[in-house]
C-alpha cells in the first residue's frame, strides 16, 4: 500500500492527460463550493475576467452590474465606454495591490488622489486611464465619474456572494512621493512620467499573497458571507520593464501569480482557485487557444475553459461523479507504483 | 444649394412629398436612399462614400438617379434622413445620460444611436460644410397606447439633442412638432400610406409597405413638414450670414 495506490484517475498523467484528446480532459477543477444563481457574483481583475462575467450572464447567474448605463443604449457603445465589462466600471485591475487600493478607496479606509493625467486638453484617470475613450472633459468630470465608480464598487462589496478576481500582472508603477499603485506606467496612455517619483515595482510571491488576503480581509470585514473564487490570467505580458525578456518576464510573473493564489485559497475555505491559467497554458492544448499573435485567447479557448467552469459546478451538485476509468499503469514510476495491473 | 439626402427607408417620405406636392425649396435634392442598415456596406475613401454590394450600389443608383458612388464634392451640404433612433428616444438618451455619466459617453449614444449613423457619424462631424440630420419618426401607434406626453418638453428636448449634434458640427432638425400627437406618438393621420423601401432591388421604387399598419414609415404629408423644416433651416442659416 503506498499513497498512490488509491487515487483517482485524474492524479495520473497517462490517463488523465496522455491517452486523452486534449478536448476529453475533465475533472479539472473540484470545486469547494457551489456557486448559487441567485446570489450576486461580481467579476473584477485582468481582462481575462471579463470573458467569466460574460459567461455567467449567459448561463443564469446573477452577474452583479453594480454600475449600469442606461439599458436603451447600443451594447457596441456601452462597450466602448467599458461599462458592463466589470461589476463596476474599475477597468482592468491587474495586480493585488491595486485591488487593495481600490478596496481601501472604496470601504473609505483611505482617500484617493485627486490626480489626473492630461493630453490633448483631455483629462484621463491614472486608475483605470482607458475608461473613457478619449478621455474626460474635464478634472472635475473624472473625479465625479471615478467617484460613481467607487461607490458601484463599494456596493459589489457589501452585496455579492462571490467575488471573482483575476490575477494578472506582477509588475507595476509606483507614486513613491504620495504611495500609491498606477493602472498603467505614467505616460503611456497620458500623462509624464518622472523619474524621480515614479517607481517600477515587481512583485513577488508574499506582497501579492498579502496583498490578497488583507483585500479579503477588509471585504469580509463588511461582508462576512462573501466567497472568493482566484483565477490567473493566461494572458501574457504585453511588455515587461524587469530587463528580462518578455518571455521570461511573463513565466516568472505568472509562476509568482499562481503560488500566491495557491497560497491564499489552500488556507481557506471560503476562497477557491479555478485554473483558467492552465486549460489554456498548459502542454496538452499546445498553444492552439493562442490567437496568432501567440498572445490574445481565441474564442474557442475561452469556451473551454467556461465549459471546465460549469462542468466544475455541475459535479459539485451531482454526486458520484468521479471518473470510474482505470488506467492501467507502465510507463511512468509513480504509476507503476500506484497501480496494480 | 445642392443637398445630397443618406437616407434608409424614412427618406421615401420626403421623396414622395417632392414628387406629390413639388414645393418650392431653395435647394436641389439627390437622394443616396437604401433599406435598414445598408450603408454598412460602404466605406469613405477621400471625399467618396463607396459602396460594397451589389445591392447598395443599385439602391443608390435607383434613388439618386443614376450615380453609384457618392461624392461629397459634388454637394454643398448633407442631409441625413431616418438613421438615427427616433426623436423621444434621442430625447430620453440626452435627459438621461446626465452626472455621473460623462459628455463623451452621452454624445456617443445620442449621436451613434443606431449602426448606420455610427458607420457616418465620424466622417459627417470631419466634413467642413453643413451637415442636417433628422431622426426617424416616432411611431404612430394609437392614442390609447402607453407613451409620455412630451408637451412643453419638446422645445426642452430639441434643444437638448441640437446641442449634442451640434457639438459635432451637425444641424439636428426635430421631428415637426405640427406631426406630434399630445402624447408625443407621430400622428396617425402621417402613417395612412406611410412610404418605405422596398429590400429587393427590383422593389427600390417607393412602396406604401402595410398600409394604415405601418406604424413606423410616415407619408408625403410627413415628409412636406420635413421639407419645410429643412427650407427653414436653410433660410435661418442663410440670412444669419
Amino acid at each position: 500500500m503506498n499513497p498512490y495506490e488509491n487515487l483517482p484517475s485524474r492524479a495520473f498523467w497517462r490517463s488523465a492527460i496522455a491517452e486523452r484528446s486534449a478536448f476529453d480532459i475533465d475533472e479539472l477543477w473540484q470545486p469547494k463550493f457551489k456557486i448559487s444563481t441567485k446570489g450576486k457574483v461580481s467579476t473584477f481583475g485582468s481582462c481575462f475576467a471579463q470573458h467569466i462575467g460574460r459567461a455567467l450572464q449567459a448561463n443564469g447567474y446573477n452577474w452583479f452590474d453594480a454600475e449600469p448605463a442606461p439599458s436603451l443604449i447600443e451594447p457596441e457603445i456601452l462597450r466602448r465606454f467599458n461599462y458592463g465589462i466589470f461589476s463596476a466600471r474599475t477597468g482592468n485591475i491587474y495586480t493585488t495591490t491595486l485591488l487593495l487600493q481600490w478596496v481601501e478607496w472604496a470601504l473609505g479606509i483611505k482617500e484617493p488622489p485627486q490626480d489626473s493625467w492630461q493630453k490633448d486638453n483631455r483629462f484621463y484617470d491614472p486608475f483605470r486611464p482607458h475608461i473613457e475613450p478619449n478621455g474626460f472633459v474635464s478634472h472635475e468630470e473624472m473625479l465625479v465619474s471615478r467617484q460613481a465608480t467607487l461607490e458601484a464598487f463599494r456596493r459589489t462589496l457589501v452585496e455579492s456572494s462571490l467575488f471573482v478576481f483575476t490575477l494578472g500582472l506582477t509588475e507595476c508603477w509606483r507614486n513613491t512621493e504620495q504611495n500609491y499603485e498606477y493602472a498603467v506606467c505614467p505616460g503611456t496612455v497620458a500623462g509624464e512620467f518622472d523619474k524621480d517619483k515614479h517607481t517600477f515595482v515587481n512583485l513577488d510571491v508574499k506582497s501579492v499573497s498579502q496583498a490578497l488576503i488583507k483585500s479579503i480581509r477588509l471585504i469580509r470585514e463588511v461582508n462576512p458571507k462573501i466567497r472568493f473564487l482566484l483565477t490567473v490570467s493566461p494572458v501574457p505580458l504585453t511588455a515587461t520593464a524587469s530587463g528580462k525578456h518578455v518571455l521570461l518576464a511573463t513565466m516568472l510573473s505568472k509562476s509568482v501569480l499562481r503560488s500566491a493564489a495557491n497560497e491564499v485559497a489552500l488556507k481557506r475555505r471560503y476562497v477557491d482557485y479555478f485554473p483558467s491559467f492552465e486549460i489554456i497554458n498548459a502542454t496538452p492544448f499546445k498553444g492552439m487557444f493562442f490567437e496568432p499573435n501567440m498572445r490574445g485567447v481565441n474564442p474557442a479557448g475561452v469556451r473551454l475553459v467556461m465549459e471546465h467552469f460549469f462542468s466544475g459546478q455541475k459535479s459539485k451538485t451531482s454526486k458520484g461523479s468521479e471518473s470510474s476509468q482505470d488506467a492501467v499503469c507502465e510507463e511512468e514510476l509513480l504509476d507503476a507504483f500506484g497501480r496494480k495491473p | 444649394m445642392k443637398i445630397c439626402v443618406i437616407g434608409n427607408s424614412h427618406s421615401s417620405c420626403v421623396r414622395k412629398a417632392l414628387n406629390e406636392f413639388k414645393p418650392r425649396l431653395d435647394c436641389t435634392l439627390t437622394f443616396f436612399s437604401s433599406s435598414g442598415s445598408n450603408i454598412l456596406d460602404s466605406s469613405f475613401k477621400g471625399d467618396s462614400l463607396i459602396p460594397h454590394t451589389h445591392l447598395l450600389r443599385e439602391s443608390w443608383k435607383f434613388t439618386s438617379g443614376g450615380d453609384e458612388v457618392l461624392n461629397f464634392r459634388d454637394f454643398d451640404a448633407v442631409w441625413i434622413v431616418g438613421y438615427p433612433a427616433s426623436f423621444n428616444e434621442l430625447a430620453r438618451r440626452a435627459i438621461a445620460l446626465t452626472k455621473p455619466f460623462s459628455q463623451q459617453f452621452r454624445d456617443a449614444a445620442v449621436i451613434e444611436s443606431r449602426p448606420g449613423m455610427r458607420h457616418i457619424a465620424n466622417y459627417l462631424s470631419s466634413l467642413d460644410y453643413p451637415v442636417f440630420v433628422t431622426a426617424r419618426p416616432n411611431r404612430a401607434v394609437s392614442p390609447r397606447a402607453k407613451s409620455e406626453n412630451l408637451g412643453d418638453l419638446y422645445d426642452s428636448y430639441s434643444s437638448h439633442v441640437g446641442e449634442i449634434f451640434s457639438s459635432q458640427g451637425m444641424t439636428f432638425l426635430p421631428q415637426p412638432i405640427l406631426t406630434l400627437s399630445s402624447m408625443s406618438t407621430t400622428k396617425l393621420e402621417f402613417s395612412r400610406n406611410g412610404v418605405g423601401l422596398g429590400k429587393e432591388i427590383r422593389n427600390q421604387e417607393l412602396e406604401s409597405k402595410k398600409g394604415d399598419d405601418d406604424v413606423t414609415h410616415m407619408n408625403e404629408h410627413y415628409g412636406l413638414h420635413l421639407l419645410d423644416m429643412l427650407q427653414h433651416v436653410l433660410r435661418t442659416e442663410s440670412s444669419a450670414k
